[in-house]
C-alpha cells in the first residue's frame, strides 16, 4: 500500500516535474516575444490627412535663352494640368529660394523642405542641331532626398504642349499611383450664336483647352460626340442628311461617313471598347432598341426589343456587358444587360429619372444624369446599381464622360437666362474640385479620349 | 493520470503564452489597457529606472551618418546619407555634377518602364502624332557622388545605419539571459501591469540602458505620436483606393526626437502602388519630425519604433 502510494507520488512529482519543464520551455519562449515586441515600440497610423500634395516647379531652364519660353511655358502648362487635377498644390514660386541653374546638379533639398514642397520638378530645353528640341525632367522626392523619375524627348518645337502634358502624366502617376489624364483631348459640340439659333459645330482641342480645331462646319445640327478607343476617330449624331443618323468621323483625314444602313433615324451612338463596333438606338414608330453593328463585316445586331424607348448604351471596359437606360417600368432608368442583350436587369433604384450612363474605364462604376424634382445630378453607381453617389448638382448637368483613368467627370452644365449657355465642366469622384473647362464659345456634349499615346 | 497533468500543464502554459504573447504584440492593445496603469502607478519608479540614460545618446550621435552629400545641414545628410548606397541603386539619372550638358541627361529608360508601364510616355506616344519623337537614352553611369538616392520601395536595403541598430539588437540579446528567466518571470508575475521587469537593467553597462520593460510609453505619448505623423501623411489616391497596402517601417530616433537616417521600409508587396506607399510614409515620418512628445526618460524604449502605415480605414467610403 505504501509503496503504492510512493510510486504514485512518484509518478506525480515526475509528471509535475515534466510539467514544469514544460512551462518553463513555454514561458522562455513568451518571455523571448515579450522582450522583443515591448522593447520596441510599434505603432499603427490608420489616419492620413490627404491633401494635395505640394510641389514646386520652377522655371525648364533653358541651354540657350531663346530656348527659354518654350522652358517657362512647359511648366506653366504643367503646374495648371496638375493644379486644376486637384491632386498637386504647385508651390507660388515667388517662395523658390532656389534658383535652378544647373539642371545636372542635384538640388539642395533644404532649400525647398524649407517651402514645404513635397516634391520638385527640373526641367531644361535644349535646341538640337536638327531643328528639334531636347525636353528633359527631373522629379525629385523633396523629403525623401532622391530623384523619382527623369525623363527625356525630342520633338518639334511646336509640339512643347503636347510634351508638357505627357510629362503631366509621368509626374501624376509617379507620385499619385494612377495613370494620368494630360495627354488627352475633348471631342464636343461647340455652341455660337443666338439662343434660339445656335450653330453647332463638332470642335476637339486638348484636354485643358488648348489647340481647338472645328471639325465640321455649323451648317447642321450635330450631338452626341464619341471618342473612339482605339483610332483617330469620333462617331456622332448629325441631321446633315436631314434625318438624324450616326456618323463616322476620322479626324485626321476629315472623312466622314454614315454608319448603317438604317430605315429610321439613328442617335446615341458609342464604340466598343475594341473601336470595331458602333452601338446605338434606332428609333422605329414610338420605339427606339439597340442595335450594334461591326465596322467591318458591316453586320448589324439587334440587342434589345421592346415597346419602350430603349438609348444610351455603354459598354462595359471588357465588353461583356452593356448598360443603358430605358423607360419600359414607365419612366428613364439605368440597365444593365449581356453584350448579346441577354438579361437586361435594372440598377438604378432610387427617386428620379436615370439617363446618360457612361461605364467607367476602370469597370467600377456607372456614371449617369439623375432628374430629380426639377433638378439635374451627375453621379455615380457600380453596376450592380448600389453605391449611388452624387457628385454635382444644379439647373442643368448632362452628359458625364469619363477620364481614361476613371478618377475625373466632364459634363456640360446649362446656365438659365438669355445670356446663358452650356459650358464644360470636369468633377473628380470626390465630388470636389469641380472646375470649369475652357472654351471660346458655348460647349456642350463633350467626349474624353484615351490617353494619345 | 500522469499524462493527464502533463497535458494540463502544457495546456495551460500553452494558454497563457499565447495570452501574453498575443496581448503584447496587439499595438491596439497596447495603448488600451496595459499602459494606462504605467502611467499612473510607475511614475516614480520609470524615472529612477531611466536615471542612466542621458549619457548613452552621446555615443549614439556620432553615428548619424555623415554629411557629405549635398547638403550641408547635417539633419538633412542623415536623411539621405547614403550617398553610396544611392548609386548602386537604379536610378542611373543622377545628374552628374555639371558635366556637359548633352548626353547624358538620363533619362529613365528603365524607369518608365517600370513605374509606368501603360503610360510610357516618352518614348512611343509621341510617334502617333508627328509630334515629340521620343525616345530616352540609357541612363548614363557616372558615379555619381552625392546625388539622388533612392530608396526604393521593396527592398530595404541595408543602409549606414546598421550599427545604430546593432546596439539595441545587444541589448534585447543580453535580457534573455536563460538563467534569470525565471527570476524574471516571477517579477512580471507579481507585479503585472505596472512595470514589468527591467531584465538586463544590470548587464549591460552601455548607456545605462534603463531599457526595461518597465518603462513604455504610455497612451498620452502614443497618441500625440500618432496624431502627429497622420498630420504629415498623405496617402495618394492610388494607395488609398488600393486594398491591404499596409507599409512597415522601422525608425532610429536621437534623443531629441530626429530621426538617424531614413526609416526602413521592412515589408514589401507586388503592388505596383506600394512603392508609392512606401515613399508616402517615409516622407511623412521625415516631415514631421522631430518628435518632441517623446519623453528623453524613456529614450531606450522609443530610439528604435516600428510605424504601421494602414490605409485601409480611411476608405470607409
Amino acid at each position: 500500500m505504501r509503496s503504492k502510494i510512493g510510486r504514485v507520488e512518484t509518478g506525480h512529482r515526475m509528471a509535475v516535474r515534466r510539467g514544469i519543464f514544460a512551462l518553463l520551455a513555454v514561458i522562455v519562449m513568451a518571455v523571448f516575444t515579450v522582450n522583443e515586441t515591448l522593447a520596441q515600440v510599434e505603432v499603427d497610423i490608420t489616419e492620413g490627412r490627404p491633401r494635395p500634395t505640394p510641389i514646386a516647379l520652377p522655371d525648364f531652364i533653358a541651354s540657350v535663352p531663346e530656348a527659354q519660353q518654350i522652358g517657362s511655358d512647359m511648366t506653366g502648362v504643367i503646374s495648371n494640368n496638375l493644379q486644376r487635377s486637384g491632386l498637386f498644390a504647385p508651390v507660388n514660386p515667388a517662395a523658390f529660394i532656389e534658383r535652378t541653374t544647373n539642371f545636372d546638379d542635384a538640388p539642395n533639398f533644404d532649400n525647398w523642405r524649407v517651402i514645404n514642397a513635397e516634391a520638385l520638378v527640373t526641367g531644361r530645353v535644349t535646341p538640337e542641331p536638327d531643328g528639334r528640341i531636347r525636353v528633359e525632367f527631373r522629379l525629385w522626392d523633396v523629403f525623401g532626398g532622391q530623384q523619382m523619375l527623369g525623363q527625356q524627348y525630342f520633338t518639334d518645337p511646336q509640339n512643347w504642349r503636347r510634351v508638357a502634358h505627357i510629362i503631366s502624366d509621368a509626374i501624376y502617376q509617379r507620385i499619385t499611383g494612377e495613370a494620368g489624364y494630360f495627354d488627352t483631348r475633348i471631342v464636343f459640340v461647340d455652341e455660337t450664336g443666338a439662343k434660339d439659333a445656335r450653330s453647332k459645330r463638332l470642335a476637339i482641342m486638348d484636354q485643358d483647352g488648348f489647340n481647338i480645331r472645328y471639325l465640321t462646319d455649323g451648317n447642321s445640327l450635330v450631338l452626341t460626340p464619341r471618342f473612339s478607343p482605339t483610332n483617330q476617330e469620333v462617331t456622332y449624331m448629325s441631321y446633315e442628311s436631314g434625318q438624324p443618323r450616326v456618323y463616322l468621323l476620322n479626324i485626321e483625314t476629315g472623312q466622314r461617313e454614315v454608319v448603317g444602313d438604317f430605315p429610321g433615324m439613328t442617335f446615341a451612338p458609342r464604340f466598343s471598347p475594341d473601336g470595331q463596333r458602333v452601338i446605338m438606338s434606332l428609333q422605329q414608330g414610338g420605339n427606339a432598341n439597340i442595335y450594334a453593328m461591326d465596322l467591318r463585316s458591316r453586320q448589324t445586331v439587334r440587342l434589345t426589343n421592346s415597346p419602350s424607348i430603349d438609348t444610351g448604351p455603354s459598354f462595359a471596359p471588357d465588353g461583356r456587358r452593356i448598360v443603358f437606360e430605358s423607360d419600359r417600368s414607365g419612366s428613364q432608368q439605368i440597365y444593365v444587360m449581356g453584350a448579346d442583350g441577354s438579361g437586361a436587369t435594372r440598377i438604378s433604384q432610387g427617386e428620379g429619372r436615370y439617363s446618360t450612363p457612361v461605364w467607367s474605364p476602370r469597370g467600377d462604376l456607372i456614371a449617369f444624369t439623375k432628374q430629380l424634382q426639377g433638378r439635374f445630378l451627375i453621379g455615380v453607381m457600380r453596376p450592380d446599381g448600389t453605391g449611388e453617389r452624387i457628385l454635382t448638382e444644379g439647373f442643368h448637368n448632362e452628359g458625364p464622360t469619363w477620364a481614361p483613368n476613371g478618377r475625373v467627370l466632364m459634363f456640360f452644365r446649362d446656365i438659365p437666362g438669355a445670356q446663358g449657355g452650356p459650358q464644360l465642366w470636369s468633377v473628380d469622384l470626390t465630388g470636389f474640385n469641380e472646375q470649369r473647362v475652357p472654351t471660346p464659345s458655348f460647349g456642350s456634349d463633350p467626349a474624353w479620349s484615351p490617353l494619345l499615346n | 493520470m500522469k499524462t493527464g497533468l502533463a497535458v494540463s500543464f502544457v495546456g495551460h502554459a500553452a494558454l497563457a503564452a499565447w495570452g501574453l504573447v498575443s496581448i503584447t504584440g496587439d499595438p491596439g492593445e497596447f495603448e488600451m489597457q496595459a499602459s494606462l496603469p504605467v502611467e499612473i502607478v510607475t511614475i516614480a519608479e520609470m524615472t529612477e529606472i531611466t536615471a542612466g540614460t542621458a549619457d548613452g545618446d552621446p555615443e549614439v550621435e556620432p553615428q548619424a551618418p555623415e554629411p557629405e552629400p549635398v547638403v550641408e545641414d547635417e539633419r538633412v545628410d542623415v536623411l539621405n546619407p547614403d550617398g553610396e548606397p544611392l548609386d548602386q541603386t537604379e536610378e542611373a539619372a543622377a545628374p552628374p555634377p555639371d558635366p556637359e550638358p548633352e548626353p547624358e541627361p538620363v533619362s529613365e529608360p528603365e524607369e518608365t518602364a517600370e513605374a509606368l508601364p501603360e503610360t510610357e510616355p516618352a518614348p512611343e506616344p509621341l510617334a502617333n502624332v508627328p509630334l515629340p519623337p521620343e525616345k530616352p537614352e540609357p541612363p548614363q553611369r557616372e558615379p555619381e557622388p552625392e546625388p539622388e538616392p533612392e530608396t526604393e520601395v521593396a527592398e530595404p536595403q541595408p543602409e549606414p545605419e546598421p550599427e545604430q541598430s546593432q546596439p539595441l539588437d545587444l541589448t534585447n540579446q543580453n535580457d534573455f539571459n536563460p538563467d534569470r528567466v525565471a527570476a524574471l518571470l516571477d517579477k512580471s508575475l507579481e507585479e503585472e501591469g505596472g512595470a514589468v521587469d527591467a531584465p538586463n537593467t544590470g548587464d549591460t553597462a552601455s548607456l545605462g540602458s534603463s531599457q526595461g520593460l518597465g518603462s513604455r510609453l504610455t497612451v498620452n505619448e502614443i497618441d500625440a505620436l500618432r496624431q502627429q505623423i497622420s498630420r504629415c501623411w498623405n496617402p495618394p489616391v492610388g494607395v488609398q483606393e488600393a486594398q491591404n497596402l499596409v507599409v512597415r517601417l522601422n525608425l532610429e530616433l536621437a534623443p531629441d526626437g530626429f530621426l538617424y537616417g531614413t526609416p526602413q521600409v521592412m515589408n514589401s508587396s507586388f503592388d505596383n502602388t506600394f512603392q508609392i506607399a512606401s515613399e508616402a510614409a517615409v516622407r511623412a515620418v521625415i516631415q514631421c519630425q522631430p518628435y518632441t512628445m517623446l519623453p528623453v526618460e524613456k529614450y531606450d524604449v522609443w530610439r528604435n519604433m516600428i510605424l504601421n502605415f494602414d490605409p485601409r480605414q480611411m476608405l470607409a467610403g
